[in-house]
């Protein structure tokens, strides 16, 4: 039988996890969602999820999206897509994204099209 | 995903020079795929089918024309790509042509490995940052759409709750208003002793009741007029007054009220009538929402009424010499339920709504309405309203007053 894939959330509102969980879930993305409350714990969770896509929020305690987008992309062999998920848009953090390696970058908006929409570009 | 390696194209009709090409190519730092095509022609089809982020293009084949290739490949879809040049360049002029056609730079045969190598390395970064730029600022477009498309959204819903309070304002004042109606005249009718006798203490009583009940009939109707103004149901009936004989009439109505606050009531008017084209009982409420302002606010001195003539309308003032207004809270004072520290003793309020409803009738009346004031000196209430004139009368027919 053929795995499911695996989304990976990384954020540290348990409000926004939820709400990103529902949006993703409702979209009918046929993967199970994992999510992790910071960013060390979201890097470690990479390793043994292997996830396809993981969503980072910007803000976070600890080491914050962009650090936390560098580290899993560091890890060799893992294929992963990052998306940076965040409340301000901003072209300076856009390019920080980039430079972290993220492969989207999108802004966080009550029904979280933004999010649905990058995911789904990148399938 | 990583990010994509580069994709180099070269076109080049001399094997050696093409293996060459190849083996620096291959010892980059930055990891390539590389394409190798021997003609122009189809280097140009390729160019036009895939996108490449460096083209290198030898500029002296035998069979085709360099120069004729560099103008083809400028055509392709994706302009942005930089193109190198490699040639002998025997002919000096060669290479500022080749510049001239787009190409960005020149690399000199025979080839020195290194330089090959960092003149292809920096074309390689400098696409990569032009790459990741572009990026950036397609998402930053792509978010800031995205929030303003929201914005509108929530926009559009503040505007339904909007109106949905006005709704149920309007209701709500309506309902309120039949059994007040029906209360206010049973207790009148026991005051006025149709009833039966009513000993002078309970009347008193009642009285005060129904001071009150009146008060609060005044406030519903302010609701209702509100309303009614923001739904746009409000309709003009519209005819010529003598706006001189109306201001003495709604004055003389004040006047033992403003006795009684020791305010001397005044007015400055022009000897002859003045004809007017308005809804009177409408400008009377604006008269009255204005006068009984001033007096609320005005501790001694005098309320002044005036009025001036000019082509097409008149200007009508409302001074008093009370505590004025702060600077700061003049733009919202016409605003909905809006109340200032104007008001010192708690009794004095009102709803919040009697320049508003002011400020619409006279705009009703194609008039504008303004405010001014220094704390402590006095506020004058400024506003126009439109002349009699037989002209106008057959002008109006055609417009609609109900905004």
């Amino acid at each position: 039988m053929k795995n499911k894939s695996r989304f990976l959330i990384v954020d540290d509102d348990d409000g926004d996890l939820t709400l990103m969980r529902n949006a993703i879930e409702t979209a009918g993305f046929d993967a199970d969602v994992y999510v992790a409350k910071n960013g060390e714990q979201g890097v470690e969770m990479v390793d043994d999820l292997k996830p396809v896509t993981v969503i980072v929020d910007t803000n976070m305690p600890g080491i914050n999206g962009f650090e936390t987008c560098s580290l899993m992309k560091s890890r060799d062999k893992v294929n992963i897509q990052v998306i940076i998920c965040t409340g301000v848009v901003d072209a300076v953090d856009a390019g920080k994204a980039r430079a972290s390696g993220a492969d989207g970058y999108c802004v966080k908006t009550s029904n979280y099209e933004a999010l649905i929409n990058e995911i789904k570009s990148m399938f | 995903m990583k990010i994509k390696q580069p994709r180099i194209l070269v076109i080049e009709d001399n094997k050696c020079d093409r293996d060459l090409l190849l083996h620096i190519l291959n010892s980059l730092e930055t990891e390539c795929v590389v394409e190798c095509v021997n003609s122009g022609r189809i280097g140009v089809e390729h160019l036009r089918k895939e996108s490449f982020d460096l083209v290198i293009l030898d500029l002296s084949m035998q069979k085709f024309d360099g120069f004729q290739v560099l103008k083809d490949i400028r055509d392709a879809k994706d302009k942005a790509f930089p193109v190198l040049l490699v040639s002998s360049f025997t002919n000096k002029e060669d290479k500022v042509q080749g510049l001239e056609l787009g190409a960005t730079d020149c690399i000199n045969k025979p080839y020195i490995i290194e330089e090959v190598r960092a003149r292809v390395q920096i074309q390689l970064k400098l696409r990569q940052i032009l790459k990741d730029v572009q990026w950036a600022s397609e998402k930053t477009n792509a978010g800031i759409k995205m929030l303003y498309k929201e914005l509108d959204k929530k926009n559009k819903q503040l505007q339904e709750f909007d109106r949905l309070k006005d709704e149920f304002l309007g209701n709500v004042s309506h309902e309120l208003r039949t059994p007040l109606t029906i209360i206010r005249e049973s207790i009148s009718q026991i005051v006025d002793g149709l009833i039966g006798d009513v000993p002078e203490k309970q009347k008193q009583y009642l009285s005060r009741a129904l001071a009150n009940i009146d008060r609060l009939k005044n406030i519903i109707d302010n609701l209702l007029d509100i309303s009614k103004i923001e739904k746009g149901r409000v309709e003009l009936y519209k005819e010529k007054v003598d706006l001189v004989a109306l201001i003495k009439d709604i004055c003389a109505d004040f006047q033992t009220k403003a006795a009684a606050q020791n305010l001397e009531l005044r007015y400055e008017l022009p000897e002859d009538e003045v004809y007017v084209l308005i809804d009177m009982e409408k400008t009377i409420q604006v008269f009255t929402n204005l006068i009984g302002n001033a007096l609320k606010f005005t501790k001694k001195g005098n309320i002044t009424i005036s009025l001036k003539e000019w082509e097409d309308f008149v200007q009508c003032e409302v001074a008093d010499t009370g505590m004025g207004i702060a600077a700061e809270h003049l733009p919202q004072l016409f605003n909905k339920f809006k109340q200032f520290s104007r008001t010192h003793s708690p009794g004095e309020k009102g709803t919040g709504l009697g320049l508003t409803i002011a400020k619409s009738i006279v705009e009703l009346h194609g008039g504008n309405i303004h405010v001014e004031s220094r704390e402590g000196k006095g506020t004058t209430f400024i506003f126009t309203l439109p002349k009699y004139c037989q002209r106008r009368l057959v002008h109006e027919e055609n417009i609609d007053y109900r905004r």
